[in-house]
């Protein structure tokens, strides 16, 4: 639509209207010349380094990943091993940070490559109150890209200093899920298949289905080995691929159910911006010598 | 670097603003960008200070879920004054979707028509898709997706629109030079 009316714009310093945008001129209202001239602004990066754990894996350390980000100012009780949730983010004092672009790096020892689809994000203002960014947790490869593909912020918001952010992350599971994959014969045998993975540690269980009775013979032990009522094998969490051997009755089905799902996921969120910085003593000499 | 060159200061000190605005606009595949990919600046000027908000559909719970070659109504019901940006969508499986936006009474997809495919809908946080122009919402509004899976199996997923809300208490009195009383774009609607 073509635009009919004197461009205008607020006036960054008192957003009263009647800046001209076109020639930076002064602003009717506060009289300053209507635009940021003092600050200068310099790249800068705010990082949420956060590790989810499920269940009975909170305290499993040796599911760490080599190389995985360590947090040890925000969360100095767990040695700096791995980041926390939530994680509360105080922005500096010193001057505003203007947010332009959001990234996401989540990685689990049971997921080959990106894990953010397993995991959902929530961020929440804490200043002057709970504000949050969004109405509920959102997929963390929806609520940002990387630092190749970034997400990018159409109206870049400037936070003031002191800013407390906090930041949730919550797992993903899929619940329930189940595949029938054998049949018994009466006579000890092995069966393989492979599942959706990654599968959750701890929450497969081998199942006989016997004309629609169904008995629980086995479980896994959440380091990859099954284990039950006649019946015994492995399972790969990362692959999904599942080998148990055991003695089905004739013409007894053999099954699993299981959740999928990553018993720990450890992620960086980052934003990226502009920390808005007083312009020097030098800068503002080149500026008044112009 | 000299303010009066740096292509990211020199708007403040002095010289005329460039195209894309004080700290520019980008899209990541296409880095500087023109108005053809996002709402032009004349929009973006009215949600300018407004901070960014997402919209989740549905926002009862984590995903929607829909069992195979089965039917869902989800809804998410606006809790802030929002103006629409672009969409994005997650979803384990193929299906298609309708929405509607109750308080409008308008479908967003053609109604008399088939379905879309809900990866047509929208992009992901890697590769967004932005609309033309925003689209605004008064707080309360209502919008339903009718989602339909086209698989054997059970589908789950997540709509979100990214939006931007009025200014909110975090960007407050100790931001320097913060605008503090944003005008919603009624005239847009």
């Amino acid at each position: 639509m073509k635009q009919t009316t004197s461009p205008t714009m607020p006036c960054v310093k008192c957003n009263a209207s009647g800046k001209n945008p076109r020639t930076g001129g002064t602003c009717p209202v506060c009289g300053g010349s209507g635009n940021m001239d003092s600050e200068f602004p310099f790249p800068y990066n705010y990082p949420f380094n956060m590790t989810i754990l499920q269940g009975a894996y909170q305290a499993t350390v040796n599911l760490s990943i080599p190389g995985s980000p360590g947090n040890p100012s925000q969360n100095p009780a767990a040695n700096g091993q791995f980041g926390t949730n939530p994680v509360v983010l105080k922005l500096g004092n010193e001057g505003a940070f203007k947010w332009i672009f959001r990234m996401i790096h989540a990685t689990s020892p049971d997921v080959v490559g990106d894990a953010s689809r397993f995991l959902q994000l929530a961020l929440t203002d804490l200043s002057g109150g709970t504000w949050p960014f969004q109405n509920a947790p959102i997929f963390a490869d929806l609520v940002a890209g990387s630092a190749q593909l970034p997400f990018p912020e159409i109206e870049p918001l400037t936070f003031g200093t002191n800013t407390q952010l906090q930041l949730f992350g919550y797992s993903v599971n899929y619940q329930g899920i189940t595949l029938e994959f054998g049949l018994g014969t009466g006579a000890l045998l092995t069966f393989t298949t492979t599942l959706s993975a990654p599968i959750l540690r701890g929450s497969l269980v081998i199942y006989e289905n016997n004309a629609g009775v169904i008995t629980n013979v086995a479980t896994d032990d959440g380091q990859g080995t099954i284990s039950g009522t006649g019946y015994a094998g492995t399972v790969n969490y990362l692959t999904g691929a599942v080998s148990v051997t055991g003695t089905p009755a004739n013409t007894v089905i053999v099954g699993a159910n299981y959740t999928q799902g990553c018993a720990r996921i450890d992620s960086q969120f980052l934003m990226q911006g502009y920390y808005l910085r007083p312009y020097s003593a030098a800068e503002q000499a080149q500026i008044a010598q112009s | 670097m000299n303010p009066l060159t740096n292509v990211w200061t020199k708007n403040q000190v002095g010289q005329p603003p460039g195209n894309h605005g004080r700290m520019g606009l980008w899209l990541n595949t296409r880095k500087m960008i023109s108005a053809a990919f996002v709402p032009d600046r004349w929009q973006r000027r009215q949600i300018k200070g407004w901070a960014p908000y997402m919209l989740a559909i549905p926002d009862g719970s984590q995903l929607f879920t829909v069992g195979a070659q089965q039917t869902v109504e989800v809804t998410a019901s606006c809790p802030v004054n929002f103006a629409a940006v672009g969409f994005a969508i997650k979803s384990f499986g193929p299906c298609v979707i309708e929405l509607y936006d109750v308080n409008s009474d308008q479908a967003l997809i053609n109604a008399s028509g088939p379905a879309i495919q809900i990866s047509n809908l929208g992009g992901n946080g890697k590769f967004p898709f932005f609309l033309k122009r925003m689209y605004c919402m008064d707080l309360g509004n209502t919008l339903i997706a009718t989602i339909t899976d086209l698989s054997g199996s059970q589908n789950s997923g997540q709509i979100v629109l990214y939006g931007y809300e009025p200014l909110f208490p975090g960007v407050i009195e100790t931001a320097p030079k913060q605008q503090v009383s944003p005008v919603w774009p009624a005239a847009l609607t």
